[in-house]
């Protein structure tokens, strides 16, 4: 299991070195409800290392890998998703995105799959030609339908609080990272 | 080095796998089980006051409902208890050992409170008690001791520590080894020794034939000794023990 794990962390970071193109994500998770029910508190925290692929000045196609612990436990997530971005100004831009979940949480003598969705937008700071910083909100759903054999609660509501540190390209480009 | 050090143990909480237990599907539960996010709560059916909460720690990456089963046959036998599984961040209890006191608002009211737990949890627990000395009336610890930071020698309420035979994961050298930690120590030899004398103790009692995984339903756990006895058969004499124990409080 960890190494099935590792390998895939490794197969997906290896791109990223190679892309220059990357945001590693720093997610801490407010809990807004979970089955039908409406709550406060904290739900958990995550790493995502996402890779954009641009398509036009302002548009983008996301995909990342999430490590990160909820409720039930540890999980690890493939998001894919797309990203629009505006630009107000030279310093940074606004940006919109939503995106699909799709992965596992860590059980034994199983892994459990774990799917969801989310939504989220923010603002990135231009720190440099190649580094930006970003805060980011939104909404996301998440679900492990095999949970429910083990516990009445198994899928949730989050409101994400996220700082995003974006890695931009090697070359000079009139694009933001 | 050192944030190499923490990285790499970071990244390896993170990838731990939790132990699932029995499916619930498959379990006849008698009493009221009331889950939330936070904690998993087990009550007499139609009852809404307590003489005793009992708060639960689970062991490290352990499922909390991997617990549930013998605890609520702990209900069914003190029916005037009310026992609450804490749910800890990433199963572990070590990233907050306060929970329970954290959730005491929340949850129906209860004369006395105590502290309980296995093996991580357990010890999470005399955390949680030592920076809380008068919010709690006991502790119970299941094949767990406390660690060297948390010294309750000087606790003024008893302790009850039960372990098993064939823990290869919490040995009996272990418990000894920081029995210092705890109030003086009276030694059970069986559950025959009840009623247990008066004053402020820490009573041991090992369960013959058992081992550390099966103070839960979650399977064979990794580094274990093999039990001589079945998780039923040992989680009835916890069941017993403890039963005996919180009735002298």
């Amino acid at each position: 299991m960890k190494n099935l794990v590792l390998s895939v962390l490794f197969c997906f970071t290896s791109s990223y070195l190679q892309a220059q193109c990357i945001d590693a994500q720093f997610k801490s998770f407010r809990q807004l409800a979970y089955e039908d029910v409406w709550i406060g508190g904290w739900s958990g925290g995550a790493l995502e290392m996402t890779y954009r692929h641009q398509l036009t000045r302002n548009d983008a196609l996301l995909g990342g890998a999430e490590l990160g612990f909820v409720s039930w436990g540890n999980q690890l997530l493939f998001n894919v998703g797309y990203e629009r971005r505006w630009h107000p100004g030279v310093r940074g831009w606004l940006s919109a995105s939503t995106y699909l979940s799709n992965g596992f949480a860590f059980f034994t003598p199983d892994p459990l799959y774990v799917g969801g969705f989310g939504v989220r937008g923010g603002y990135s700071f231009l720190l440099g030609r190649k580094l930006a910083l970003g805060f980011y909100t939104g909404v996301r759903y998440y679900a492990s339908p095999g949970y429910a054999d083990y516990s009445s609660i198994n899928s949730y509501w989050d409101l994400p609080i996220e700082m995003h540190v974006h890695f931009g390209r090697r070359k000079s480009t009139p694009v933001a990272p | 080095m050192r944030y190499l050090f923490v990285c790499l143990l970071a990244f390896a909480v993170a990838v731990s796998c939790t132990h699932l237990g029995d499916p619930i599907s498959d379990q006849d539960f008698v009493n009221d089980i009331y889950e939330t996010p936070d904690y998993i709560r087990i009550t007499e059916p139609g009852r809404d006051s307590f003489e005793k909460g009992l708060f639960f720690y689970p062991g490290a990456l352990v499922d909390p409902f991997a617990y549930v089963s013998w605890l609520d046959s702990l209900v069914t036998v003190n029916p005037m208890l009310m026992v609450v599984v804490v749910k800890m961040p990433a199963n572990l209890a070590v990233f907050n050992p306060g929970k329970a006191f954290a959730l005491q608002d929340e949850l129906p009211p209860a004369n006395r409170w105590l502290l309980s737990g296995h093996s991580l949890g357990g010890a999470m627990a005399c955390k949680a008690v030592d920076d809380n000395r008068d919010k709690a009336v006991a502790i119970i610890l299941l094949a767990a001791y406390a660690d060297d930071k948390d010294n309750l020698a000087n606790w003024p309420h008893p302790v009850l520590s039960v372990s098993a035979e064939f823990d290869d994961l919490a040995t009996a050298a272990d418990l000894q080894a920081a029995e210092y930690l705890l109030p003086p120590p009276y030694r059970m030899a069986s559950t025959a020794d009840f009623p247990m004398p008066p004053g402020i103790q820490t009573f041991y009692y090992e369960i013959p034939g058992g081992n550390h995984a099966q103070f839960g339903n979650y399977g064979e756990q990794e580094g274990d000794g093999q039990a001589t006895i079945s998780a039923g058969e040992q989680q009835a004499v916890v069941i017993d023990i403890i039963s005996q124990f919180i009735n002298r409080l």
